[in-house]
């Protein structure tokens, strides 16, 4: 199966957030999208322990 | 003589510090000294963009109120009589937040003083109005938007920095002594080094941030701009301490800041990663610049350490990918709806979230727990860590760009471990001021701070004043 474009994902990404940008916009997230990807996957090159716990907030009180 | 110089005088306190010694002694009032910030103002907000709203009237009521105060002889606030400026994304009760955006409900601001705008206050502290920002924070000025546009003292062909750059310019030019900057990437830091001031990104919850219009909620912090690391210790002093109005907020003791300022850095090991100077888009003013200053902390007796900042590059993206995502999800729905009401440099840095998964955020917090366990570890053997907390000075206005933006500042590392840092003037490229980034262990201000004012006792850059804010004025 060949992998979707940048401008496909890019496309069904902001539909699915529900996001019009103008076409100028939209050319410019399809431009940068490789090296937001590319820098977003460098997060799963640290080499966190299986178990890491993410540095998220959250409590059962109010 | 000038009418204009008659008015605006040059004796005026450049510091804090200054200004409350030369209260104390009778040497000045708060009401001339408030006036003269008012005249200030008048003068130059038009040219720099320093203001969205100004407070004159509330401002000369409170300076004389601390004028009573002084008078009596009893102990008053340590910020009696100080203009104070706020950055607008922070809730103030006399004046409205707009977070400089056509966005924001106005009833945000109805909820009075912030907590730390309250402190500030209850110290004594006289608020002059609220700050110029980017919108929400984030992204660069927009002309097409009915705002200032913020522009650097030094040069005001160049930007300021953001997002805190009503407070940097205003603090650089001397329309207030002080003021709230707000830092989720930088935005405290980075206005501080290209206006040629100092400004603290403290520990993550050590200042409580409700009552501020959020942006990455796991990595805004509210900091203190000023001309010196001892003015952002005074004010860190009020500011500090635990709110259980921020779910973030962490209930520790808060230290003594000001008497932590011995001006010396003898015993302590200060680690230097110049790596980040290797950068291709580095220039090399600056980095003479930081290595000069190494030289000057090494001769005052600091150990000097090479060290490496462990996952550098991932943790500048778990800071703007998570910062994004975190924005995101508050501003999704008026994205949707009123997508032209933003400015376009905003509204492209928060939906660029939409191309981040939910598991690329979860991974980027889990990597930042990975990565404080690093920095943990490089802190064993050093006190601080030194860096330059830009690669460049400050950027053309007509030339800007967000995304150069990011990529030419070393700040976001601090906002993903959570880690104090301080950027205090360093030197001058082209006439445009430097910054040299101080980090610290968790809650270990006082090290930061007392290497920041002995770096300021060993140079002068931090009182450098741009040639705007004299101009028609006698020496």
């Amino acid at each position: 199966m060949t992998p979707p474009s940048s401008e496909e994902t890019v496309r069904v990404m902001l539909a699915a957030a529900g996001i019009t940008p103008t076409d100028e916009e939209f050319a410019t997230f399809v431009a940068d999208y490789p090296l937001h990807r590319s820098k977003l996957d460098t997060l799963y090159t640290v080499p966190t322990i299986k178990e890491e716990e993410p540095q998220t907030i959250f409590s059962p009180y109010v | 003589m000038s009418t204009e110089a008659q008015i605006v005088s040059t004796a005026i306190p450049l510091t804090i510090s200054d200004a409350v010694a030369a209260l104390r002694s009778g040497n000045i009032t708060a009401v001339a000294l408030i006036e003269e910030m008012i005249a200030r103002a008048d003068r130059l907000d038009s040219t720099l963009g320093v203001y969205l709203t100004r407070t004159d009237e509330a401002a000369l009521d409170a300076a004389a109120a601390a004028d009573a105060a002084l008078a009596t002889g009893d102990p008053v606030g340590p910020l009696t009589g100080i203009p104070l400026g706020i950055k607008d994304i922070i809730a103030t009760k006399d004046a409205p937040t707009t977070a400089m955006s056509l966005i924001l409900d106005p009833s945000f601001g109805d909820q009075g003083d912030a907590p730390v705008v309250a402190r500030l206050r209850a110290a004594g502290g006289v608020i002059t109005g609220k700050l110029t920002t980017m919108e929400y924070a984030i992204g660069c000025p927009d002309p097409d938007k009915p705002f200032p546009i913020p522009r650097n003292p030094w040069n005001p062909e160049h930007w300021t920095g953001g997002s805190s750059s009503g407070t940097g310019n205003g603090v650089a030019a001397g329309l207030f002594l002080g003021g709230l900057g707000t830092d989720t990437g930088g935005s405290v830091r980075l206005p501080a080094s290209w206006c040629g001031i100092s400004g603290l990104k403290q520990t993550f919850g050590r200042v409580p941030k409700a009552g501020c219009v959020p942006l990455g909620f796991s990595y805004d912090h509210i900091g203190p701009m000023a001309r010196s690391a001892r003015d952002c210790a005074i004010m860190l002093e009020v500011m500090a301490g635990h709110d259980d109005a921020d779910a973030c907020s962490v209930d520790v003791p808060v230290g003594h800041y000001v008497s932590a300022l011995t001006g010396s850095v003898e015993g302590l090991t200060l680690g230097v990663d110049l790596s980040l100077c290797d950068l291709p888009n580095a220039d090399p003013v600056n980095t003479a610049a930081i290595r000069a200053a190494i030289e000057a902390l090494a001769a005052a007796g600091a150990q000097i350490r090479e060290i490496k900042l462990p996952y550098y590059e991932q943790m500048c993206t778990a800071t703007m990918s998570g910062l994004q995502a975190e924005a995101f999800a508050y501003h999704r729905k008026d994205l949707q709806e009123r997508w032209s009401d933003y400015g376009a440099p905003t509204r492209m840095a928060i939906a660029a979230a939409a191309m981040t998964t939910a598991a690329d955020y979860v991974q980027a917090q889990r990597a930042r727990r990975t990565a404080v366990r690093g920095i943990t570890e490089v802190f064993t053997d050093v006190d601080a860590i030194l860096t330059p907390t830009c690669l460049v000075a400050a950027p053309l206005l007509e030339t800007l760009n967000f995304a150069d933006l990011i990529e030419s500042i070393c700040t976001q590392y601090w906002n993903a471990t959570g880690n104090p840092a301080i950027s205090v003037p360093m030197g001058f490229s082209g006439g445009l001021p430097l910054g040299l980034q101080i980090a610290g262990r968790p809650f270990d201000e006082a090290t930061v701070l007392r290497v920041a004012d002995a770096y300021q006792t060993l140079t002068d850059f931090h009182l450098a004043v741009p040639a705007i804010a004299t101009e028609g004025l006698d020496a």
